[in-house]
């Protein structure tokens, strides 16, 4: 290979894209040719520069996105509700109808039909029914019908193997609003990771919870499971992927407990090379030596 | 109740598991809870991807929204058996690229981005690793960034989308290709061009 073709695959080399046979041709060329070998170190410099202006989006406004996201996905599942009233006059009014309107409906309506409709309803303040109100269509028959979600609470007691108490806590580790809740469930529920749908729901939490503080208390749960092959999937993703050095290094610390050299050494090369975290850096190149692996990515 | 079996390798993170394949069936019957637990192994990813082509929270929130409404609205037309990510990074690559060609035909440049904490910062600036770094390396490093920009500037959207997928989303070229609708080959030639443009706008820096 000469000067010209070698150059030519540097950009390549860099990002593993080349082929066995056109590596090993660039290394020979790389060990007996100082000037390439120079516009090589300068490759990577320009590589490693390009690694620093990467931007991650913050917690927050992925958070806002998923909510935009939620509200949109709710209006695109009725669309035919949506455009049945748009045709009809009265049902324009009915959009355009303000909370106070609506409440004078619902009090109607809660007057003329099946007494599906809380007959407490005019009492509710106006602000507190619009936000009550989950949707309004018009049956062919002219009937108008409100979904009004009711929100009442309940406690409920029961030892943690419970099923139906585990089911709760299942469902606020994954979707409550609040993530001072999930991080309750979450902390509740390690006590019953061995379960397979006790993992699952932690593994959700580790990969998905827009909270670091939830994804790290999952991450504690997860700890005495770290050979379970399943687990070290989501920590290697969490690895490559998550924004939170904390969470992060909790991962690396977690994978590398366990040495298993032929799961490993691709991707510690691979996070050594693009990770910023000092600390998370220095424990992949100690990991790798101690694997007997080469700290390179080719 | 039988324990599903769980992918055996990290490799095996790639493939499709069978929970997915379920939430995916249950979106395409119009399930959007299902849809929105489906999509949540990847979001974060394509908002990373919009965040980092087009330097602009706003524009990356905005193609964030649309790239999913269009995948919800196209789940019929998505195969079970097809990889979920390079069809969500396929429709957000080309939501993106839209923006691109837009945003160059309008000679718009972009005005804010988030550091590694998510804090919006001037565009043209890099977040500092060390904050505690000497004022002369701070200032070496913004004029750094600075030339970064301007050089990738200088690619066309399709050159800069390649290199976006392959430097900071780790993606093999032959899946950035699929989901360009190209081959392999003609991913490595524009990856190879993109990084040939940004070396010679650089020269001078390396």
């Amino acid at each position: 290979m000469n000067c010209e073709g070698t150059r030519d695959l540097l950009p390549l080399y860099l990002y593993g894209e080349l082929t066995f046979e056109q590596e090993e041709a660039l290394h020979r060329h790389l060990e007996q040719c100082p000037a390439c070998s120079s516009e090589f170190e300068k490759a990577r410099a320009l590589h490693e520069a390009l690694d620093q202006r990467r931007l991650e989006p913050a917690p927050e406004t992925l958070a806002a996105c998923r909510r935009e996201l939620h509200r949109r996905l709710a209006a695109e599942r009725r669309p035919f509700a949506w455009r049945f009233t748009f045709a009809r006059p009265a049902a324009w009014a009915l959009r355009l109808a303000s909370a106070t309107a609506l409440a004078a409906l619902g009090f109607v309506v809660g007057r003329w039909t099946a007494p599906t409709v809380d007959p407490g309803l005019p009492g509710v303040p106006a602000a507190a029914l619009a936000t009550a109100i989950r949707f309004i269509e018009q049956d062919p028959d002219g009937q108008v019908r409100i979904g009004i979600e009711e929100r009442r609470q309940r406690v409920l007691r029961g030892r943690l193997a419970d099923p139906a108490i585990q089911q709760w806590l299942l469902a606020a580790a994954r979707d409550a609003a609040d993530p001072a809740l999930r991080l309750d469930s979450v902390e509740l529920l390690r006590a019953r990771a061995e379960e397979q749908s006790v993992r699952r729901a932690l593994l959700e939490a580790v990969e998905q919870d827009p909270n670091p503080g939830v994804r790290l208390k999952a991450l504690e749960a997860l700890k005495p499971f770290a050979s379970d092959p399943a687990v070290r999937v989501a920590l290697a993703r969490v690895l490559r992927s998550d924004e939170n050095p904390g969470v992060r290094i909790q991962a690396i610390d977690l994978l590398v407990q366990q040495r298993r050299r032929d799961e490993l050494v691709g991707l510690l090369q691979e996070v050594i090379h693009r990770e910023e975290n000092n600390y998370i850096r220095l424990r992949c190149r100690q990991a790798l030596e101690e694997l007997n692996a080469s700290v390179g990515t080719f | 109740m039988a324990a599903e079996p769980e992918p055996a390798t990290v490799e095996e993170a790639q493939g499709v598991s069978r929970e997915e394949a379920e939430l995916v069936r249950a979106a395409q019957r119009g399930d959007t809870a299902a849809f929105e637990r489906l999509i949540r192994a990847y979001d974060r990813g394509v908002l990373r991807l919009a965040l980092n082509l087009l330097r602009s929270v706003e524009d990356a929130q905005e193609v964030y929204q649309e790239t999913f409404l269009r995948a919800y609205r196209s789940l019929s037309s998505f195969r079970a058996d097809s990889n979920i990510q390079t069809w969500l990074y396929r429709i957000a690559s080309n939501v993106c690229l839209d923006y691109l060609r837009k945003r160059k035909a309008r000679r718009e440049s972009p005005v804010s981005g988030e550091d590694g904490e998510g804090v919006p910062v001037p565009l043209l600036q890099v977040p500092e690793r060390r904050p505690e770094a000497d004022p002369e390396r701070v200032l070496a490093n913004r004029r750094l960034a600075e030339r970064l920009e301007q050089a990738l500037a200088g690619l066309t959207p399709r050159e800069r989308m390649v290199f976006e997928l392959r430097h900071y989303h780790g993606l093999r070229l032959r899946t950035i290709g699929a989901m360009m609708g190209a081959s392999e080959e003609a991913a490595k030639t524009c990856l190879y061009r993109a990084t040939q443009k940004l070396r010679s706008a650089l020269r001078d820096l390396l």
